[in-house]
């Protein structure tokens, strides 16, 4: 299949129409940047394999291509899809390769860039290892199946290593157990031994007990023999009693003297006494004719006071009587019936003027006009009239009227019926008054005669009758009849009188016997009776009073005589007689008494304790054969006893410890501690087995897969493997072989086989050169595996600008031989001119078809260029860099996703916008020509100043920049080496497979730092890590440039040293001051 | 006068007080399946006057060296001294395990214990009943951990005529290189006793009536691999000097290997496992006796369009208590593996040039030499090849740290070779399995 020609009416950022006729074999398609160059590849691939690229309403293409006999013409016109067509007639697309291999066909700069493979090599690798697995991915499949190296080996080999100690700690725990049990024996003798000392100790104590005892006997018997005899006999109460006895006999002697002075003063009282014997006999009748006496005189004192009230009360009634006072004698002739007619008449005739002064003449009414009735009746007939008259005349209501008026006219009439018969009753009223009147005045002279008479019969004048009369008169009457009762009491008086003055005398005459004076009164009489009586009753008490004295000074001497001699005795008890002092000699001896009890109960009890000792001791004699213990002296005794105390004192320890070991050999005997430990240990044991089979099974898979993969492989090398590893032996002049990685966990990779040493090495360790030598060699190679398929063009962009020139001319004799059967078209693109000149030169050298030149700038006839932009159409997304217009550099570095600048990294790696932070225009050309880091510039300088990306002038002043990071670099690294790689550790022998991941995680735990590595491990981070082994390992990373002691170096100093390596770019202007400041300060901030 | 009952005495195989079973059911104390429950319902047993035993026979290892101090020696003294507390004899032979236990016993013991054959010497004690035939027990202990020499060395005691000699021994039957007293079981029998009840070997011989020496095997098994029914021998030496034998299983706990078909369903394993465990706890234990548990090691066999599915359900089965009750014996599956594989023909696969047929024929040659030499050219050099490789991984593993302390016991390069033959053709079949279930390594990575 081969391009005839191409034509675009429009392309991305090319508008105008071009087209071009290719040739066969190797096409040069040449021009400056901008010209279309990649975008003539793009649209080719895209119009080959619409499904990898985007469309696009700027893409208007077609292209004519001879398939077999045949010219089928592909186009596409911004819409809808690609169409195929045979002289204008759509036809099925070719058989072209499938998308898997389109990748094969097209390599343009952007595939140089990444370090890893890229998805179309990885796709590519993978379709090789299951080529080589007959169809069966068996790197996989194995990893899958067998790729475990079996689970928690180390969890098992812990377990393991626990029960272990466990079972040895309990086994030496046992061993020192049976140690103890064949000392029991021993120690059971000790323990008899230990007894007996304690038993000896004992007796040995009381044989020193005795000796003290004894001596404090001794002591106490002297001191008791100092004590008086007479304390013994002493009681505790004598002293008090002593004293008590001695106050008592004192105060009895008082006493006795003060009665016998009391007995004295009775006696001469009782002498002084005048009754002799008992006057009671004698006075009783006299005391009863004093009452006699007192009678009598009462009796004559009322009689007479009687007398002198009736007389009184006579003269007061005569005081009253009308007309004065009634004369001395005329009471006696008073007759009682005259007062009572008195008293009568004065009663008719008050009663006959109350009747006459009822009938007054002047209170008969005889002018009464009439009654309240007739009036009404007559008030009554005159309205009526009114208003009957009104009725009839004013308002014309006639039989109103009429009827007002008869009305009023009967009442009228009424009312003067009931006046005439009113005045007919009164007259009648008078008449009957007068007649009245008339027989009162008869009656009332009648009474006052009568009245009269009676006044005269009693000598009184009759005035006028007086109300009050009768009673006095009455009160009078009874005055007469009082004084003659007064007469007849006062005539009994006088006889009492007589009497009394009998009995008075002779009263008189029975008191004088018994001294007593004449009496005159009966209260005289009264007193001498009661001064008589008082007088014996005294004598009466006088003799008691001599009895009772008596009494008491017999009982009084009594006692004196008893407390003498209870004196005597307590004195005679205690030996006292004698003594001039006795009561001091009592309170001293009181005193000394509990001393001498204290004295004597000790000693006692001493004696009591010896004794018992005493027996003790001689129980114990067996314990102490041939020698008698209480023979030793106190100090020998005291020693003895110490001795025998610190074999005693053993014993309890020794019974302890063999109760211990009895406790613990019982424990142990029904123990499962160790059962269980064993048990444990190969349970972990089994586990570890398990797992070592499952390792076993694990390798003998693996050996068995691994062993048909490779004799498979060994009968059925694929021929893309075959022919890509014979272009990259070519590529690179036999340096370099390729083999396929199959890691099985992990994406197949191509690598690079240092022919010479036979090492594997991933895209990412080969340099850029190498690594587009790789992959250009595996695309190539598989063009090779095409098998019935059409074959399409192969298109190079401007991949060998980075080539030296051995390589490019093995690359362009492989492209050229490639070309050379006639079935292959290749197409290569390049901006520089003189390339096709080397291109030539070498197809000619080597015999083979010169390539025909497309000079693009010609075609389109100018040298204009469209600008990097026109890269981006047809992009897969996110290969270009968006462009910074409007953008702050902060905002950029966000949009390309920069990473952070790793300072322990490599100095290659680092992102190029770091340093070009204020030239981001210029920063996007590069990255747009793929050229993204140091690194990346260092490599492809050349290439990139051919193609015009950036000229001389500013390639030397990037070229400054980057010579202040490295020189920042490595003024950084002092004191601050690089991360330690893992490959390190793996590859030491310091460290075993035991040790490899704890001590790798370790490692990641301190982010490499060597250092920071050793002195973990020092630590005992990873247990059982052996020191020798830390040595080691300290040696291998100091030989391998991962340890550094020296001091890092501040801001100042480092930019001292930038400023020390660039003093020449600041000198020559390429760099500023602010600008190598500004540098160093964002390079300080990746840190 | 002549005997007219027998005379009854029960031997008793390795006993290993001191230790307890290391795979125990969830929920049952490994005590009361260990060593010690077995040891003290043998003593039970034979204590009791209805089983008329005459004398107790160890026949070795009866503590567990690693245990022999105390927790061993404890129950062991207690057991003896009830057995003797109940007139009955007690013989024993030390084996490689209580060479300091069984003496220090007899020791402590004067009276009723026999320790036959001490420091490598034979000796002979008989038990004669009244009224039963005398039974003459000849023994030979371990004088020290390890003995490479054969007893027989020294002679034995001959036989005596009309009087029933019955050997006690603690062996090893393989002879050969064996640091466990190594004698054949010819030499044995050439000596002239009638009978000879050996210790060493856990796993029980069936007893053998032409007085070929056996196995009595382990009074309670300590492993899984030590299957089938445990317990003492019963012997009864008839008056006639007949010998009768009768294995009284006492064991508490059992081991047995059971083949399981898969089920269609994988998802149908465990019912099928714990059906499968069922079905023999049915057949085993009609009256379990003293059994307390039964353990299992289940191997799900058969083929399958899928044996990747029945593998993963084996995996699944690890995370799960596979346990089930049949009257008082608690069953259990130590373990499932699952040897299911596809349905394929292996010398069909093995004519094939790709890899999948170059794997077929690495598995015929190590599982089938003999059609593996028509099929496969240079077939033994193919095996030998294969062997010497995983020979060399198989060192390379033996080698870690993890099982380097584990104290692997030492094996000839026959027995590796032969143990490697069938691991890597199990992980051939394997590989096989997974490719002719479909799988190309295509899916993500394990």
């Amino acid at each position: 299949m081969r391009l005839l020609e191409f034509r675009s009416d429009r392309l991305p950022g090319i508008p105008t129409p071009f087209g071009f006729a290719a040739g066969p074999g190797l096409n040069l398609v040449v021009g400056p940047n901008g010209i279309g160059k990649s975008s003539f590849a793009r649209a080719l691939h895209f119009l080959l394999w619409p499904r990898r690229g985007q469309p696009s309403t700027d893409l208007a293409v077609h292209a004519d291509f001879q398939v077999g006999t045949h010219v089928l013409r592909a186009g596409y016109r911004g819409v809808g899809d690609v169409s195929w067509t045979r002289e204008g007639r759509a036809v099925p697309a070719p058989d072209l390769p499938p998308e898997s291999l389109a990748a094969c066909h097209h390599l343009d700069v952007l595939d140089l860039m990444p370090i890893l493979l890229h998805e179309d090599d990885v796709r590519l690798a993978e379709d090789l290892m299951k080529e080589l697995g007959g169809g069966v991915n068996l790197v996989r499949l194995r990893d899958q199946l067998f790729g475990g190296r079996g689970t928690a080996t180390r969890g098992k080999q812990d377990e393991f290593r626990q029960a272990d100690a466990r079972i040895a700690r309990i086994v030496a725990a046992h061993r020192g157990l049976l140690d103890e049990e064949s000392a029991l024996g021993e120690l059971t003798a000790d323990r008899e031994a230990a007894l007996r000392a304690r038993t000896r100790l004992t007796l040995l104590e009381q044989v020193q007990k005795r000796l003290e005892r004894a001596a404090e006997a001794e002591l106490a018997r002297r001191e008791l023999q100092t004590i008086p005899a007479g304390v013994e006999f002493v009681r505790p109460g004598d002293p008090e009693d002593l004293d008590r006895f001695r106050t008592d006999v004192a105060a009895r002697l008082q006493e006795r003297e003060g009665l016998r002075q009391e007995l004295a003063q009775v006696e001469a009282d009782l002498a002084a006494c005048r009754l002799t014997e008992d006057p009671l006999p004698v006075l009783e009748p006299i005391r009863n004719d004093a009452r006699t006496l007192r009678e009598l005189g009462g009796k004559f004192d009322q009689a007479a006071s009687q007398r002198n009230q009736t007389l009184a009360r006579l003269e007061e009634a005569g005081r009253d009587l009308p007309g004065g006072a009634i004369p001395p004698g005329r009471w006696e002739a008073i007759d009682a019936e005259a007062i009572r007619a008195l008293v009568q008449h004065t009663g008719d005739l008050i009663q006959h003027r109350r009747s006459l002064a009822a009938l007054d003449p002047t209170a008969v009414d005889d002018g009464n006009p009439g009654t309240g009735a007739d009036r009404i009746f007559m008030a009554c007939g005159m309205g009526a009239l009114v208003l009957g008259a009104a009725a009839l005349l004013g308002f014309g209501l006639r039989e109103a009227g009429l009827a007002g008026i008869v009305l009023g006219l009967s009442l009228l009439g009424g009312g003067l019926a009931l006046r005439a018969q009113g005045r007919a009753s009164r007259r009648r009223n008078r008449e009957l008054f007068d007649a009245a009147r008339h027989a009162a005045e008869i009656a009332e002279q009648e009474a006052r005669r009568r009245y009269t008479t009676a006044c005269e019969r009693l000598g009184l004048a009759a005035e006028d009758a007086d109300p009050a009369l009768p009673l006095v008169l009455q009160a009078a009457l009874e005055a007469r009849r009082a004084r003659a009762d007064a007469d007849r009491s006062l005539a009994e008086c006088e006889g009492l009188e007589s009497r009394r003055v009998d009995l008075l005398a002779e009263i008189n005459a029975r008191l004088a016997p018994l001294g007593a004076a004449a009496c005159q009164t009966v209260a005289e009489v009264e007193s001498t009776l009661t001064a008589l009586t008082r007088e014996w009753e005294r004598r009466q008490a006088l003799v008691e009073k001599r009895g009772e004295w008596s009494a008491r000074l017999a009982d009084c001497a009594a006692g004196l005589a008893r407390r003498e001699q209870e004196i005597d005795a307590l004195l005679s008890r205690l030996r006292l007689q004698d003594d001039p002092d006795p009561a001091r000699e009592v309170h001293r001896f009181a005193s000394q008494l509990p001393r001498r009890k204290q004295l004597a109960s000790t000693l006692l009890n001493l004696e009591t304790v010896i004794a018992d000792l005493d027996g003790e001791i001689e129980r114990g004699r067996d314990l102490f054969p041939g020698e008698d213990p209480t023979a030793l002296d106190p100090a020998a005794l005291s020693a003895r006893i110490e001795r025998e105390r610190e074999l005693a004192d053993g014993f309890a320890g020794i019974s302890e410890r063999i109760g211990s070991i009895r406790k613990s050999l019982e424990l142990a005997r029904r123990g499962h501690e160790l059962q269980e430990a064993l048990a444990a240990r190969e349970r972990a044991k089994d586990d570890l087995l398990d797992i070592l089979d499952v390792q076993l099974l694990n390798q003998c898979g693996r050996l068995m897969l691994d062993r048909a993969r490779g004799d498979h492989r060994q009968k059925t090398r694929p021929v893309a493997l075959e022919q890509a590893d014979r272009y990259l032996r070519s590529f690179t002049g036999l340096a370099y072989g390729l083999a396929l990685l199959e890691t099985g966990n992990e994406d197949p990779a191509f690598t690079a086989v240092r022919l010479d040493t036979g090492t594997h090495l991933s895209p990412a360790q080969l340099s850029a050169g190498t690594r587009v030598q790789l992959i250009l060699a595996v695309r190539l190679g598989f063009l090779g595996s095409l098998g019935s398929h059409a074959r399409p063009p192969l298109v190079l962009d401007d991949t060998l600008g980075s080539s030296d020139p051995v390589r490019f001319r093995a690359i362009a004799v492989a492209l050229g031989r490639l070309c050379a059967g006639g079935d292959r078209q290749v197409f290569y693109l390049c901006p520089r001119p003189g390339e096709a000149e080397a291109w030539s030169g070498i197809m000619q050298a080597e015999g083979l078809d010169a390539p025909r030149l497309i000079d693009l700038a010609a075609i389109r006839g100018r040298a204009e260029s469209a600008g990097p932009h026109i890269l981006r159409a047809m992009d897969a997304p996110g290969r270009t860099p968006p462009e910074p217009r409007g953008l702050t550099a902060s905002e950029y570095g966000e949009r390309l996703r920069v990473p952070r600048v790793d300072l322990r990294g490599d100095p290659g790696a680092l992102p190029l916008f770091y340093i070009l932070t204020d030239h981001l225009d210029r920063l996007h050309v590069l990255l747009l020509a793929g050229c993204a880091t140091v690194g990346r510039w260092e490599s492809a300088r050349e290439g990139l100043l051919a193609a015009g990306i950036l000229d001389d002038d500013r390639a030397t002043a990037l070229e400054a920049r980057i010579k202040v990071w490295r020189r920042f670099h490595g003024a950084w690294a002092v004191g601050r080496p690089p991360r330690v790689p893992l490959a390190l550790l793996e590859e030491s022998s310091a460290v075993s497979d035991r040790f490899l991941d704890r001590v790798a995680d370790l490692l990641a735990k301190v982010d490499g730092d060597g250092a920071a590595l050793l002195a973990g491990l020092r630590g005992g981070e990873v247990p059982r890590f052996q020191k020798a082994n830390v040595d080691q390992l300290q040696d291998e990373l100091e030989s391998a440039g991962y340890l550094d002691s020296r001091r890092p170096l501040e801001r100042d100093a480092l930019l001292g040293a930038v400023l020390e390596g660039a003093g020449e770019e600041i000198r020559s202007g390429l760099l500023d001051m602010e600008t190598v400041h500004r540098l160093v300060d964002r390079f300080l901030a990746q840190e | 006068m002549p005997p007219t009952a027998s005379t009854r005495i029960l031997f008793v195989g390795d006993l290993h007080l001191g230790r307890l079973p290391a795979h125990a059911p969830v929920g049952l104390d490994a005590r009361t399946l260990g060593p010690e429950a077995a040891w003290n319902g043998i003593v039970r047993w034979a204590c009791d006057s209805d089983h008329g035993i005459h004398a107790v026979a160890l026949a070795g290892d009866v503590v567990d060296g690693d245990n022999a101090l105390f927790e061993a020696y404890g129950p062991l003294e207690k057991g003896i001294g009830d057995l003797i507390a109940a007139g009955l004899e007690v013989c024993a032979v030390a084996g490689n395990h209580d060479t300091q236990t069984l003496p220090r016993l007899a020791r402590v013991l004067a009276r009723g214990f026999h320790l036959l054959g001490p420091k490598g010497t034979w000796s002979e004690h008989v038990v004669s009943p009244e009224g039963r035939p005398s039974v003459r027990l000849v023994g030979w202990s371990f004088p020290r951990d390890h003995w490479d020499r054969s007893p027989l060395e020294t002679r034995p005691p001959a036989p005596l005529p009309g009087v029933t000699t019955l050997g006690l021994l603690h062996a090893d039957l393989a002879g050969g290189t064996s640091r466990y007293a190594p004698v054949t079981p010819g030499d044995l029998r050439a000596v002239g006793y009638q009978a000879w009840f050996l210790g060493h070997v856990h796993r029980p011989d069936p007893p053998t009536a032409d007085g070929t020496p056996f196995y009595l095997g382990s009074a309670s098994p300590l492993d899984p691999s030590e299957t089938g029914v445990h317990g003492p021998m019963l012997v009864e030496v008839g008056p006639d000097g007949s010998i009768s034998r009768e294995r009284i299983p006492l064991a508490p706990l059992r081991w047995a290997h059971l083949d399981v078909s898969c089920s269609r369903d994988p998802s149908d394993t465990a019912a099928t496992v714990l059906g499968a465990m069922v079905e023999h706890a049915r057949g085993q234990t009609a009256d379990p006796g003293p059994l307390r548990a039964l353990g299992f090691r289940i191997r799900l066999t058969g083929t399958s369009h899928d044996p990747h599915a029945q593998s993963l359900a084996v995996e699944k089965l690890e995370s799960q208590e596979l346990v089930a009750v049949h009257g008082p014996v608690s069953l259990f599956a130590d373990r499932v593996e699952c040897a299911v594989t596809a349905a394929y023909d292996l010398a069909a696969l093995a004519r094939s040039d790709d890899p999948v047929g170059l794997l077929a024929r690495q598995v015929l040659v190590l599982e089938d030499p003999r059609a593996a030499a028509a099929l496969v050219p240079d077939s033994d050099r193919l095996a030998a090849s294969l062997l010497d490789e995983a020979e060399e991984r198989w060192k390379a593993i033996v080698r870690q740290g993890a099982f380097r302390q584990v104290g692997l016991e030492p094996e000839g390069r026959e027995e590796v070779r032969a143990t490697l033959r069938l691991k890597l053709a199990e992980a051939g079949r394997r590989a096989l399995d997974a490719i002719m279930s479909g799988r190309r390594g295509d899916d993500a990575p394990a």
